[in-house]
């Protein structure tokens, strides 16, 4: 199989699931082994695609390549979720289930998020897997989150998945066109008050509360809409000046370096 | 440092407007920064901070250059805008400044 279909594969349909893992795992348990299968069943399924449209020349060709591999993955979805449904507990089934959330059928998302709270909702694999879910605005992340969030009883999973939340909604926020100004303050709104979750309620669980306490100041002093914290400071000939002297101005903030 | 030529003209197409540019400078030294400012016609002031400076700290500034555009309240109205993007988004602002400050509108 070809380079950029390796790449491909790796990217899109094992992204979170195989991250840091060039190779195969060790394969000790049943399930395991099965799991591996299933893999390198893909991978030769991916294969098939390569000898089909060839060595991709121009960005159409990779587009191509790119997309009949995505139909790939979600055709050979149904078989993940099935031995998900098999070894519901194995550890194995949270990355097998993670390719059908992510790269899968869509209506197969909402049985696998079942699976993976009624069977992993605090287990260290998908508190891991939920810590890296922050970034892109997808239906299917946000909904794995709340129910998280929601089923999970250990402090180190609930507040996890709330963090990983609170960026996900603000993400949303931000990247909502202008026309849809009250949805962006709805998500806002919504996501301070799980920065502010994880800040006040889950100060014990590793640098969470002080990432939370960060963004918390980001959205409250430092986002569109938000009035600027006032700056005092000396210019390069050592004179004072703060930057509200400039108020009735439009002013550029420019934060710069000669480096 | 790739936005300054286009910042000074900035500068020098909206003199006598109600507008500002201020920069906030993280240079080793208060002399590195006026090397530079010499070096590269600067026309505007900014705030020197240094490396760890408070101001950098307060704003959460990870990467260089950040931009942010006030608008004549001192609210944050937009943040990473470049070029052509910087000055519809100025210039805008600036009409809107004008508009609010006439008594009749």
């Amino acid at each position: 199989m070809h380079r950029l279909l390796v790449g491909l594969v790796a990217l899109l349909a094992f992204g979170p699931a195989l991250w840091g893992q060039d190779k195969p795992r060790d394969a000790k348990t049943a399930p395991e082994k099965e799991y591996q299968a299933l893999v390198e069943e893909l991978k030769k399924a991916v294969g098939e695609v390569g000898k089909k449209l060839g060595e991709p020349k121009t960005d159409e060709d990779r587009r191509k390549v790119f997309e009949e591999v995505q139909k790939v993955v979600q055709d050979f979805s149904p078989r993940f979720l099935a031995f998900a449904e098999k070894h519901p507990k194995d550890d194995s089934a949270v990355d097998a289930l993670t390719i059908v959330l992510l790269r899968g059928k869509e209506e197969l998302a909402g049985k696998a998020t079942e699976l993976l709270i009624a069977n992993h909702a605090d287990s260290a694999k998908l508190t891991q897997l939920v810590a890296m879910l922050g970034e892109g605005p997808r239906p299917v992340v946000e909904r794995l989150l709340r129910a998280v969030r929601d089923k999970a009883t250990k402090d180190e999973a609930k507040a996890t998945a709330t963090l990983s939340l609170a960026k996900h909604l603000k993400q949303r926020a931000e990247a909502a066109p202008t026309d849809q100004a009250a949805e962006a303050a709805k998500l806002s709104r919504e996501a301070e008050a799980f920065f502010s979750e994880v800040a006040e309620k889950y100060a014990k669980v590793g640098d969470l509360a002080e990432t939370a306490k960060n963004e918390l100041f980001e959205l409250r002093h430092l986002s569109v809409g938000k009035t600027a914290p006032d700056i005092e400071g000396e210019d390069g000939d050592g004179k004072k000046f703060k930057l509200s002297d400039y108020r009735g101005k439009v002013v550029v903030l420019d934060f710069w370096a000669g480096w | 440092m790739a936005m300054v030529p286009h910042e000074r003209s900035l500068v020098k197409k909206l003199e006598g407007k109600p507008f500002a540019l201020i920069g906030v400078n993280f240079d080793n030294t208060r002399k590195d920064m006026q090397d530079t400012v010499e070096q590269r016609q600067i026309n505007w002031r900014s705030f020197y901070d240094g490396r760890e400076g408070p101001i950098g700290k307060q704003w959460r500034i990870r990467y260089l250059p950040t931009v942010y555009v006030l608008d004549a309240k001192g609210v944050i109205r937009h943040k990473d805008l470049r070029d052509r993007e910087l000055d519809n988004a100025v210039e805008a602002l600036v009409k809107e400044a004008e508009r609010d400050g006439k008594p009749n509108k």
